[in-house]
């Protein structure tokens, strides 16, 4: 099967040195030909994807300067102008919404004909375009009218954001994604914009897998930007478009845990085509961390900022010491917010405790963190990924956690967990397995049993190799176009029991829902 | 025990107001919500079922208000002026030491070579482009910069611009140079006032570009234009008086065709800048080349023995078209909020 993998290029794929999560899936699947289509900075260097194994890496510079290229001619730039406005229009009144693929497609579909699309976003008749249905009455600028500055700022994010569309990665060749059995995009957000093109064009199914979901971190991330807030409203309202879209057309969702699979499906992504899929961690093959220090010891692990609550650890650190004096505390991890360990430290000094608590940075490995402790605590206000919380149920140690995000569905039964800003109760949890040998023990192997069963690679592999035949038995293997005769055998049996026999352009689009949803179900 | 608020929402709201009042969506309430520790429980001391309607309630219940004053991008700092003129007065003088000193054709040739070299190293500027989008935590995707150890965000310093040829800048430093050095053989004082006024042609064109940054604030295009029309033809004029002043200071007694050199030669310099600035260096580079192409045809022995003009007037005469021509396709899209990024 030809795989056209999808993906925002990240460093740490490249620092990880395994090619991370691209890499081990592609690593396990050796049967299938995969090729990567990254979406990569533009004005830095690119860091070499990693991942071993595949049959061609594509890229595409993104957020940076514009590519040269001449705009469309005079004649096809009202045609541009036609979709733009379309476009624009989607994102800013609330009631018409409906029109944002059919735009993102006709858009798509303009620039493939003459490669223009670039230039003619940053151009003039862009920003006119922009300006004009931005400013039109029925448009949501509750928070005030865009300026000039607004509309050119919007406009280059836009053209950013687009730039996929004009990928050459389009068509039916072998490097094209038209060639591709499906995509399979990693990480949402633009990464999917080729996928929705190319499920379009050549009706190629795609999956999408998240662990973090994209559209939150950008509601997240564009709090803090240096925008005015109608230029927020228009790039927050394309992303959550452009999700939504993404979501709709997807055949499969694979979120990487309950709390995302929550976020998706307030988006737009249905029930019957979700199937969640952990993140696997090589660490499962780790063995469990050795003998406990002498002393009881605490162990807080993530970036020392407010989100991660090190504060509440130290204040119920301090109560834990009252009862139990021996008692330690290593906090590992980095200053994330400027000036936030001497602020921490100044807290411990405060509270009496300074020479019990250890700031100890980042561990030479997460496993050496782990064993220096009795008792593993995350405080954070947020657990967006389970990532750390695995590694530390992998080390055969109790965890105790707040009860935000994944920390329920990660730990379950196996960890304590205790209300967020509570110090109180994190005490008192904290004491409860320092001071009961028996119970701290039978807590961490339950927590590395269950983390190796929920966490290892080998689900996810084989979960992906369901996913992919499952998926391509209901489409067909290629389109079929006008006029040519069926051949014998170019579609699976599934094809034709389903119905199959309208032409597959617009086949996949009504009837793959209604198809996967009874066959999935199943297969949950 | 107390009871419950009659309305528990309002708490929350009074607390999270400045939050409610400037999101552009119920998500962004309901994404900053649980980063600040509010989960599903969380939830339901509100009576909610989750979050997302929690949020939604907050985001029906309090109008949007943007923070009242919110910056506008920032314009280029009123230093850059006086360094931009330093670097347009060096670009000129620099190929005119050469033509002035040693004359004849070495100097020419070491006058282009010269201002050629100039042009290249003072026409490159910071590029003004939007950056791009801020990249949230986990940017979505598995492997996504963290690792929750914090300090993930080690990005690699930016890669230096690819470095490629920037033909514009080195045919319009050479033209420059070679007008230069042609002025400079037939009216030496007026060259000397042309590569003076370059300094203000450089003061000029940097305030052009600063005050089209400054209408950032202007509401819709149309508007933006019409603050904008008259600032190019503004700058000109004054750019000649400029002329006009240095000229009766440096070169006092030139002849008529030597004093119209001087005005075309030290406009040009702004005129360039301007359409550079614009996204038309190829126009900019183009008209000082013709220009400088013509002046040095109209002072080979022939054609200036057979029309019997003095060598300025040749000079003015092919400097004048391509002059006029560069104003002319300048001006509009000197208008454009496009031209000051």
């Amino acid at each position: 099967m030809r795989i056209a993998l999808l993906t925002e290029g990240t460093l740490t794929n490249a620092q990880r040195g395994e090619g991370g999560w691209c890499g081990r899936l592609v690593d396990g699947l050796p049967e299938h030909e995969f090729r990567l289509y990254r979406l990569l900075p533009a004005d830095r260097p690119a860091p070499p994807s990693g991942v071993r194994g595949l049959h061609g890496v594509h890229e595409l510079p993104m957020w940076g300067r514009r590519p040269g290229g001449r705009g469309p001619t005079a004649l096809r730039r009202r045609a541009y102008a036609k979709a733009y406005e379309e476009l624009v229009r989607a994102l800013v009144t609330p009631g018409e919404r409906a029109g944002f693929g059919p735009a993102l497609y006709r858009l798509a579909e303009l620039g493939r004909e003459d490669e223009a699309l670039p230039a003619f976003l940053s151009s003039g008749h862009a920003h006119r375009a922009l300006e004009r249905i931005w400013r039109m009455p029925g448009a949501d600028t509750a928070g005030g009218q865009p300026l000039v500055c607004d509309v050119l700022v919007a406009a280059d994010l836009l053209e950013q954001c687009l730039r996929p569309l004009s990928a050459p990665w389009y068509g039916t060749g072998p490097a094209g994604l038209g060639g591709a059995d499906l995509c399979h995009v990693v990480g949402g957000g633009p990464a999917a914009l080729p996928a929705l093109v190319a499920r379009e064009l050549h009706g190629v199914p795609f999956v999408v897998t998240e662990h973090g979901l994209h559209l939150r971190e950008q509601y997240r991330g564009y709090r803090s930007a240096p925008y005015r807030w109608p230029v927020r409203a228009l790039l927050l309202s394309f992303f959550r478009q452009l999700t939504e879209e993404t979501y709709r057309q997807a055949a499969v969702l694979t979120p990487g845990s309950e709390y995302d699979r929550q976020w998706q499906q307030r988006c737009g992504g249905e029930a019957a085509r979700t199937r969640i899929v952990h993140e696997g961690t090589t660490a499962t093959e780790r063995p469990a961390a050795g003998k406990e220090p002498e002393a009881p010891t605490l162990v807080w692990a993530g970036a020392l900022e407010p989100g991660r609550d090190p504060e509440l650890m130290l204040h119920a650190f301090a109560r834990v010491r009252a009862e139990l004096p021996a008692a330690r505390l290593k906090l590992y991890g980095e200053e994330s917010a400027p000036g936030y360990l001497a602020h921490c430290t100044a807290i411990a000094g405060r509270l009496g405790i300074a020479d019990a608590v250890e700031f100890a940075g980042r561990p030479r490995s997460s496993a050496a963190a782990w064993e220096s402790g009795s008792v593993v605590v995350f405080s954070a206000l947020a657990q967006r990924s389970p990532r750390l919380l695995a590694d530390a149920m992998l080390s055969g140690r109790a965890v105790v956690s707040t009860e935000v995000g994944v920390a329920r569905e990660a730990l379950g039964p196996t960890g304590l967990l205790v209300p967020p800003r509570s110090p109180r109760a994190l005490a008192a949890a904290c004491l409860a397995l320092l001071t009961d040998h028996e119970r701290r023990s039978r807590l961490g192997l339950a927590g590395r049993l269950r983390a190796q069963e929920r966490f290892a690679v080998e689900p996810v592999v084989g979960a992906f190799r369901e996913i992919y035949l499952d998926l391509v038995s209901r489409y067909p293997a290629f389109p079929a176009r006008p006029g040519t005769q069926a051949r014998p055998f170019a579609r699976p049996a599934e094809y034709w029991v389903s119905g199959g026999t309208t032409p597959p352009q617009s086949a996949p689009a009504e009837k793959a829902p209604r198809a996967a949803g009874p066959a999935l179900a199943e297969a949950l | 025990m107390t009871s419950a608020p009659a309305d528990p929402v309002r708490e929350l709201l009074d607390s999270n107001r400045a939050l409610c009042e400037q999101a552009v969506d119920p998500l962004e309430i309901a994404a900053a919500l649980e980063d600040s520790g509010l989960a599903t429980d969380g939830a339901d001391r509100y009576r909610h079922a989750d979050v997302f309607g929690l949020a939604e309630e907050l985001y029906a219940r309090v109008p949007r208000r943007p923070p009242t004053r919110e910056p506008l991008p920032p314009a280029a700092p009123l230093r850059t002026l006086p360094l931009a003129a330093l670097r347009t007065a060096t670009a000129h003088l620099l190929p005119l030491l050469p033509a002035a000193t040693l004359g004849g054709l070495p100097g020419g040739t070491l006058a282009v070579l010269l201002g050629a070299g100039a042009g290249v190293l003072t026409g490159r500027r910071p590029d003004g482009a939007v950056g791009g989008v801020p990249d949230g935590e986990a940017g979505g995707a598995p492997d996504g910069a963290v690792d929750g150890w914090g300090a993930e965000q080690r990005e690699p310093a930016p890669a230096p611009a690819r470095r490629t040829v920037p033909w514009a800048a080195l045919g319009q430093g050479a033209g420059t140079g070679l007008l230069l050095a042609l002025l400079a053989a037939a009216a030496p004082r007026a060259a000397l006032a042309a590569a003076l006024g370059a300094a203000t042609a450089g003061w000029a064109a940097a305030w052009l570009r600063r005050f089209g940054q400054r209408q950032g604030g202007a509401a819709t295009l149309g508007e933006y234009r019409s603050r904008l029309r008259f600032a190019l033809p503004l700058a000109v004029l004054a750019q000649l008086a400029a002329l006009a002043g240095t000229g009766w200071a440096v070169a006092g007694g030139t002849p008529a065709t030597g004093w119209a050199a001087l005005l075309l030669l030290g406009t040009l310099p702004l005129l360039a800048t301007a359409a550079r600035d614009a996204g038309r260096p190829t126009a900019a580079a183009a008209a000082v080349l013709t220009a400088a192409t013509g002046a040095a045809l109209l002072a080979l022995p022939g054609p200036a023995h057979w029309l019997g003009a003095s060598p300025t007037g040749g000079l003015s005469a092919a400097a004048l078209g391509p002059a006029l021509l560069l104003a002319g396709t300048t001006w509009p899209p000197s208008t454009g909020p496009g031209a000051y990024r």
